[in-house]
């Protein structure tokens, strides 16, 4: 691990203090990789540990495809380092990396069968019993009867599981997978992410899977890197993303949330009060990004429990504690201006004066739905709530069309 | 689909038909019957007591016997020197082809440029280019004098009217026919091909073999094809460039036996021949390396 620093010039630290990678894994280290001015990656620093299953979501065109191109070997980093094990290859030859990728264009040998395809990757390292091998991992994306094909002659998924075959089969350290299941159809796609995740448990390797399919992302991966214009927005665990995002554009691009302009009053312990409008509210405030000022304040629609007028929270207002203690907010006066009843559960949107439009996702347990024009009042866990900087546009990530 | 439907669909099928009409009246015009005259020629008799170029329809068979006989040496000449010129005009062309289409991929001006530069040769005509061949390779010229000079070349020796000159004037004509097929098929290589190759652990040179090459395979059989039958056939490089003893071609013997001897059963015969010969070796060719890698 000494070698790094000797291996090549010292890279343009960007930010980030010079700290040597620590064993195994991919890290990335102020990754930046322009196309004449325009800057299709933008610092992006990573660590993904060995054997970890890494999603990358986010819109189209925000970089994603390019900062696999550069993991792979593909493409020259503008700026920034990669390391793999602790080695620094940001100059390493492609081949010689032991990085393979699953092509979002597949990118099949149209010239050889599906099976000498699979096999490619293992003739060229010579490695014994090609093709048995190749048979195997054939068999593993039931493929084993099409083997003798040209890809041409394959459906499109048939050619994405070839494609996926050719990568996996050589067990590289790392395996790029840059939209794999995109044109299967449901119940394939799910096959194939429970066999994905089997695959990634039981050989070990670092996958990082790109994908516009955030409920691909969440049911799959341990760590969900957000990206957004060549930047990573955020980054943790699944749970963590959806639970207390950092960004407008997390929170609007993962999952539903209600935004709502708001102001801090002040801090009492760990809590922040904030006014919206007539109304307050109150949020943890490690919850949020600023103790201060101008607030986005945000929860998600299915936190919310909505009641019609008249039950026994009429007239409350604002912040109350029940009797165990549990802090809620509450908006009163509201009325139902829209509902998709979607059986398990509906949607509802909910007018309240002085806030706007607010988002609520009711399952539906006991069956009473209520009703276009119903009066209503909202409440939810003032812990669920979580703050964003004020000056974020407010629809950030909310109408991007996912890539 | 309903029969009326399928009906429609044949019709507007058959339509492309009339479309190729013009073309088979063109071919059938002047070259169909060209061969059916050439080959009723080729068994023409001389008329008994007439002069020169006088014949007379007839069953002759042993012209081409005769023929044979007389000229097989030149014909396994005008093969040899063409499997020679194209394989010559291969090893040159391809990497010309190759760096222009996939190197400078995406540099329009320095392809555009290295194009011209290509067919360039197309602006003059045939017959002066070669003639500047022979100045340029002449005893008192620029190369024999720089070989000379080198101790690469003995000093009696020549390289006009050798066999070398003739193969190099054919390669330098027909190397646009080698190397502009040849472009044109890897202009149209998917480059994330070659990436996927380097992906998957092949070096460059790995890559180019297992993949570029194989995926080339009709650019070539095309280039080759477009090379080896005009230079198997061809006469003007030998007559300017050759000697008119060992490098003489069987396309030299058809002009001689047509234009001087006024011999026209044997230069028909003789024209039929290679015809036919080329036409097997062709086929012969195309069956054993066309249908596997044409896709
Ligand atoms: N070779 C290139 N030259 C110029 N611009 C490029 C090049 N490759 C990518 N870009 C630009 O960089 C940006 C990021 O492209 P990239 O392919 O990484 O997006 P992506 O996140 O993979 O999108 P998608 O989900 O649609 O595949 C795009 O705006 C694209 O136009
Ligand atoms: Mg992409």
């Amino acid at each position: 691990m000494n070698a790094v620093g000797s291996m090549s010039p010292a890279p343009p630290e960007t930010g980030t203090p010079a700290t040597r990678p620590t064993s195994g894994g991919l890290q990335l280290r102020g990754l930046v990789k322009r196309f004449g001015d325009f800057t299709a990656v933008d610092h992006v620093d990573l660590e993904i540990p060995p054997g970890g299953f890494f999603a990358l979501l986010g819109p189209s065109g925000c970089g994603k495809t390019t900062a696999l191109r550069m993991i792979a070997g593909l493409e020259f980093p503008t700026e920034g380092r990669i390391f793999l094990g602790g080695q620094d290859i940001t100059g390493v030859k492609p081949h010689r990396r032991p990085v393979n990728t699953v092509f979002q264009s597949y990118a099949l040998f149209p010239h050889m069968s599906v099976i000498d395809n699979v096999a490619f990757g293992l003739r060229r390292r010579k490695v014994h019993d090609a093709r048995a091998k190749a048979s195997q991992v054939l068999e593993l994306v039931e493929l084993s009867h099409l083997a003798d094909r040209r890809p041409q002659q394959l459906s499109g998924g048939q050619q994405q599981r070839v494609a996926l075959a050719r990568a996996i089969v050589n067990e590289p350290e790392v395996l790029l997978l840059d939209e794999p299941l995109g044109a299967l159809d449901m119940k394939l796609r799910r096959q194939m992410q429970l066999e994905l995740s089997r695959i990634q448990r039981e050989v070990g390797l670092t996958f990082i899977h790109v994908t516009h399919d955030q409920d691909e992302a969440m049911t799959m991966a341990d760590i969900v890197a957000v990206m957004n214009e060549g930047r990573i927005e955020q980054l943790g665990p699944p749970e963590e993303l959806y639970d207390q995002p950092e960004t407008v554009f997390v929170a609007n691009f993962l999952g539903k949330s209600n935004l709502i302009e708001a102001e801090v009053l002040g801090e009492d312990g760990p809590w922040l009060t904030i006014a919206a409008g007539s109304a307050q509210a109150r949020l943890l405030s490690d919850r949020c990004v600023s103790r201060q000022g101008r607030l986005l304040v945000g929860i998600r629609p299915e936190k919310i429990a909505i009641a019609p007028v008249g039950s026994d929270d009429e007239g409350r207002h604002g912040t109350f504690a029940d009797r165990d203690g549990e802090v809620w907010n509450t908006l009163a006066g509201g009325v139902v201006s829209a509902m998709t009843y979607t059986g398990v559960s509906t949607e509802y949107q909910v007018e309240v004066p002085g806030i706007g439009s607010v988002e609520v996702f009711a399952q539906n347990l006991a069956g009473d739905v209520l009703a276009i024009g119903d009066r209503v009042s909202l409440r939810w866990r003032a812990k669920y709530t979580f703050g964003l900087a004020g000056d974020e546009p407010i629809s950030a990530g909310a109408e991007v069309e996912p890539g | 689909m309903s029969t009326a439907e399928r009906r429609q669909h044949s019709r507007q099928g058959r339509l492309g038909y009339w479309f190729v009409l013009p073309g088979f009246a063109f071919l059938a015009l002047f070259f169909a019957l060209p061969v059916l005259v050439m080959l009723a020629t080729s068994l023409f008799a001389p008329v008994p007591g007439g002069g020169v170029g006088a014949f007379q329809p007839a069953l002759e068979f042993s012209n081409y016997t005769e023929v044979l006989v007389l000229y097989w040496v030149p014909l396994l000449r005008s093969f040899a020197f063409a499997l020679i010129t194209t394989v010559a005009a291969l090893l040159i062309g391809y990497p010309i082809a190759y760096l222009v289409a996939v190197r400078l991929r995406g540099h329009r001006l320095a392809q555009g440029l290295l194009l011209v530069l290509i067919i360039a040769p197309f602006f003059a005509s045939f017959i002066l280019r070669t003639q500047a061949w022979k100045i340029i390779l002449s005893d008192d010229g620029l190369v024999v004098g720089a070989l000379k000079a080198l101790s690469l070349m003995p000093p009696g020796a020549h390289l006009t009217a050798t066999a070398v000159a003739v193969v190099a004037g054919m390669t330098y004509n027909f190397l646009p026919f080698m190397t502009l097929p040849i472009f044109a098929n890897l202009e149209r290589l998917d480059a994330r091909l070659i990436e996927a190759g380097s992906d998957l652990y092949a070096s460059p040179w790995e890559t180019f073999r297992k993949v570029t090459l194989p995926l080339s395979m009709p650019g070539v059989l095309a280039g080759t094809l477009l090379t080896f039958i005009p230079a198997a056939g061809d006469y003007i490089n030998a007559s300017l460039l050759g000697n008119n003893r060992n490098t003489t071609m069987i396309g030299q013997i058809i002009e001689s036996r047509f234009f001087q001897a006024a011999d026209y059963p044997q230069a028909a015969a003789l024209a039929f021949v290679l015809m036919v010969a080329i036409l097997i070796l062709v086929m012969a060719y195309v069956r054993r390396f066309g249908t596997k890698e044409l896709l």
